[in-house]
């Protein structure tokens, strides 16, 4: 990491978290990931939850925070060992169905896009994203960024329920449903992969922050007989 | 051994002390809504106070006992009967093989804790057997409990029988105060805003479970040219929509948010919230 990461904010949220603001630079969501990953391989006392933002963290502790100026030089010095920090990121190659049975708002969203089916595939399926943040339930994939002229905001009310393993574009951003929830991003295809083991303890997200992510189209039948490799 | 239930009532599921570490990947922290309750349901069988215990949410539930097993109720109150004959609530519940227990009639507060002496035999997800509805995990196949269900249980035969103390038993209350903090976007808002967010009744509104609260109340002034990234969002916090009403996140609340929130309840008084019923007044008593 070219330059370590600068807390700039402080904000209480509620009297057991906090939620830490860094000064913006091109490294910051790498490094916002590096200080999470910091501080779940070695946690600070008490600290129950840590929860990545684009521009922030937030730290959650099991009791009210009596004094943050104990905590201030220990991230302080956390931030700094970051200089030396390098993800360890994979790349995903992930199958995905564009096909309506699958994709409720792919008609919606090539009208909006005033593009034809064929050129949404190709070029949502040319990108390489990147994984920036999962969250807001548990194991959604935020990904950036689509292709530029992929863009449309999210609708106006949220769909009651999304099949997991949807792939949805809102903003420049592609998300990944990795659990049926409901939602509020467009539906464009759907992956058969399952996005979340729970039998693997240790990590059962298929994702981790930074890691990239290419899409691979598949057409209905072979999304239809898709059978996980042994 | 098993509980073979009768009556579902109309959300019960399975919760304990709640799946924390795990916010990161978007999990929020779930658990017992009403902690000081679920905790005294579990000490009057002599469980764990953190132990699996069923949150009756609104209509009660019914079950039916393979093996001699002691259950304890607490939190909302209920009138409760053992094969048709009244029981007390306010201290352990004996049950023998083939007794039907039913929670009749909802009297006071919301949500009520079944406790059952040794616990529940449920696999956890990270370390928890809470259930998370909206993602369909924990619990007992990640879902309410529905008639038919059978639950596991660890270990059956009776458990001394404890008493509630009269004073932690629900009373009836039609205002409700919680202690709360500014939240951390409170300078968006006007400080007149601010001042009637602390001042003025919200009513519970209709739209209401373990995610969030819908709240009603004269609307609060909505910040000018609002640009928010999101942050990370704990249960507790007053959330402002456009329309200048009020969600107040819960235990199965997303765990980034992107609306401004006027405030934060404090950790310890959350439980006060799982027993407000809609159209009660809910007043926020400013603490720093």
């Amino acid at each position: 990491m070219s330059q370590p990461l600068v807390m700039h904010s402080w904000l209480p949220n509620g009297d057991c978290a906090v939620i830490i603001g860094f000064k913006p630079s091109t490294d910051r969501l790498r490094g916002i990931h590096g200080l999470c990953a910091d501080l779940l391989h070695q946690p600070l006392p008490g600290l129950i939850n840590v929860i990545p933002a684009e521009a922030s963290l937030t730290l959650v502790f099991d009791l009210p925070l009596a004094d943050h100026q104990d905590l201030l030089p220990v991230l302080t010095d956390r931030c700094q060992r970051l200089k030396d920090w390098q993800p360890e990121t994979k790349t995903h190659q992930i199958p995905v169905c564009y096909d309506a049975r699958v994709a409720p708002d792919l008609e919606f969203v090539c009208d909006q896009l005033g593009m034809t089916h064929e050129t949404l595939v190709a070029r949502h399926s040319a990108v390489e994203y990147r994984v920036n943040m999962l969250g807001f339930l548990p194991g959604f994939a935020y990904l950036a960024d689509n292709h530029p002229t992929i863009k449309l905001p999210r609708k106006a009310t949220p769909a009651r329920s999304v099949a997991a393993g949807s792939v949805a574009v809102a903003g420049t951003q592609t998300g990944l449903y990795a659990l049926s929830s409901p939602g509020g991003w467009q539906v464009i295809g759907r992956t058969p992969v399952a996005l979340i083991d729970w039998a693997n303890d240790h990590q059962p997200m298929r994702f981790s922050p930074l890691d990239r992510v290419r899409f691979q189209a598949i057409d209905w039948a072979t999304f239809q007989s898709w059978e996980p490799p042994a | 051994m098993t509980l073979t239930i009768t009556q579902a009532g109309s959300m019960t599921t399975v919760q304990d002390a709640g799946r924390l570490g795990m916010a990161h990947w978007g999990m929020p922290p779930s658990g017992f809504m009403d902690v000081p309750a679920a905790r005294m349901a579990n000490r009057l069988v002599g469980n764990d106070p953190d132990e699996g215990l069923l949150e009756v949410t609104w209509s009660g539930l019914g079950l039916r006992t393979e093996a001699a097993c002691s259950v304890a109720v607490a939190g909302a109150e209920f009138s409760c009967t053992v094969n048709g004959q009244a029981v007390d609530t306010n201290r352990t519940i004996h049950l023998q093989a083939g007794d039907q227990f039913r929670m009749e009639h909802l009297l006071v507060g919301v949500r009520a804790y079944v406790a059952i002496g040794g616990g529940l035999d449920l696999p956890t997800i990270g370390g928890s057997v809470s259930t998370l509805v909206v993602a369909g995990l924990g619990g007992l196949a990640g879902r309410a409990l529905q008639v038919g269900d059978e639950l596991p249980l660890r270990q059956t035969g009776l458990r001394a029988t404890r008493h509630k103390p009269p004073w932690l038993v629900l009373k009836e209350q039609t205002i409700h105060v919680v202690r709360a903090m500014p939240g951390p976007e409170v300078n968006l808002f006007e400080p007149a805003v601010v001042s009637q967010a602390f001042g003025q009744p919200f009513q519970l509104t209709q739209d209401h479970n373990r995610q969030g609260f819908r709240l009603q109340a004269e609307p609060l002034r909505y910040p000018d040219q609002l640009h928010l990234s999101s942050s990370g969002l704990v249960p507790g916090s007053l959330q402002v929509t456009p329309d200048g009403q009020g969600i107040l996140s819960m235990q199965d609340g997303q765990t980034t948010g992107g609306y401004p929130r006027m405030l934060v309840v404090h950790r310890d008084e959350l439980h006060k919230l799982a027993q407000i019923r809609p159209g009660q007044d809910l007043y926020f008593f400013r603490s720093g």
